[in-house]
């Protein structure tokens, strides 16, 4: 099979994740599995770099976290939006249209 | 608020944010090998995938504790707060005789010291660790939990044949 998944944006991760998170709390594999479902393997989404955007947006308030029992009664670290995630996930997927949309132009224009 | 002493003493253990971040990460391997498992492979290069699904264990691992450590703007304006405070508290405390005010001068220094104590205390995250602390499980089945390394008949690990799966 030919390898027609392309790398990840820069930044476009927290946005997956914070999009992710919207539904309910999960853990981070949770999460990554969730990701690649949506993103139907166009996307190369490499599972461990995951975490340190996790940790990264813990730090900056916009997710937060608890440890439960998963689903396998095993103990995980699950994450949840906070109201500051609410905020920049409505930012950030407003800056995305915004950028998508200028490249498409650009690309159309050329 | 025993929780919140119980945080407080643990944060103390540096050890533990270390195993935290490393039970986290585990945790995803195991899961991600279960699901490899329940595919049809052999609980050994079931894990063997997903290690390397999952990439540099020990590089993330350091990225992750490294990220966890780092102080956010947050917790930078608190900690000047406390610090003023501290120095307020300590500066009427010595230039004062009058005891309603060394009081206040008290307070202020305590309410800084109980307050970086706390901070430092939620740097690692609402966390309770079990009394004894047991080696990571992968959470694989009783057979895989020893992960024994064993060859096929061409000599190659489980790591090397889902390699050459994966090719």
């Amino acid at each position: 099979m030919a390898n027609t998944r392309t790398d990840l944006m820069q930044g476009t991760l927290e946005l997956l994740i914070l999009k992710t998170l919207t539904r309910e709390h999960m853990h981070g594999y949770g999460i990554a599995q969730r990701i690649h479902e949506a993103v139907d393997d166009l996307l190369k989404v490499e599972d461990g770099s995951l975490y340190p955007a996790l940790y990264r947006m813990e730090k900056r308030g916009w997710i937060a976290s608890e440890w439960g029992a998963s689903e396998n009664n095993r103990r995980a670290k699950f994450y949840k939006l906070t109201r500051a995630g609410r905020q920049q996930l409505s930012a950030q997927s407003v800056n995305w249209e915004r950028i998508s949309q200028a490249i498409t132009k650009v690309l159309q224009s050329a | 608020m025993n929780s919140h002493l119980d945080l407080l003493l643990k944060r103390f253990d540096r050890a533990a944010f270390e195993c935290e971040v490393e039970e986290e990460l585990k945790f995803h391997i195991g899961m991600q090998a279960q699901a490899y498992e329940r595919q049809g492979l052999t609980p050994e290069e079931a894990f063997a995938k997903a290690a390397l699904r999952f990439g540099d264990f020990t590089q993330i691992k350091t990225q992750c504790i490294r990220i966890g450590k780092q102080s956010g703007v947050r917790t930078l304006a608190m900690r000047i707060l406390f610090t003023v405070a501290f120095l307020l508290g300590v500066l009427i405390r010595i230039s004062s005789w009058e005891f309603h005010l060394t009081r206040v001068g008290d307070l202020l220094i305590m309410i800084a010291v109980f307050g970086s104590l706390l901070l430092y205390a939620k740097r690692s995250g609402p966390t309770v660790f079990s009394a004894e602390r047991k080696p990571f499980q992968l959470g694989l089945n009783k057979a895989s939990d020893s992960l024994p390394l064993s060859f096929d008949d061409k000599g190659r690990t489980p790591f090397e044949r889902v390699r050459a799966d994966d090719r």
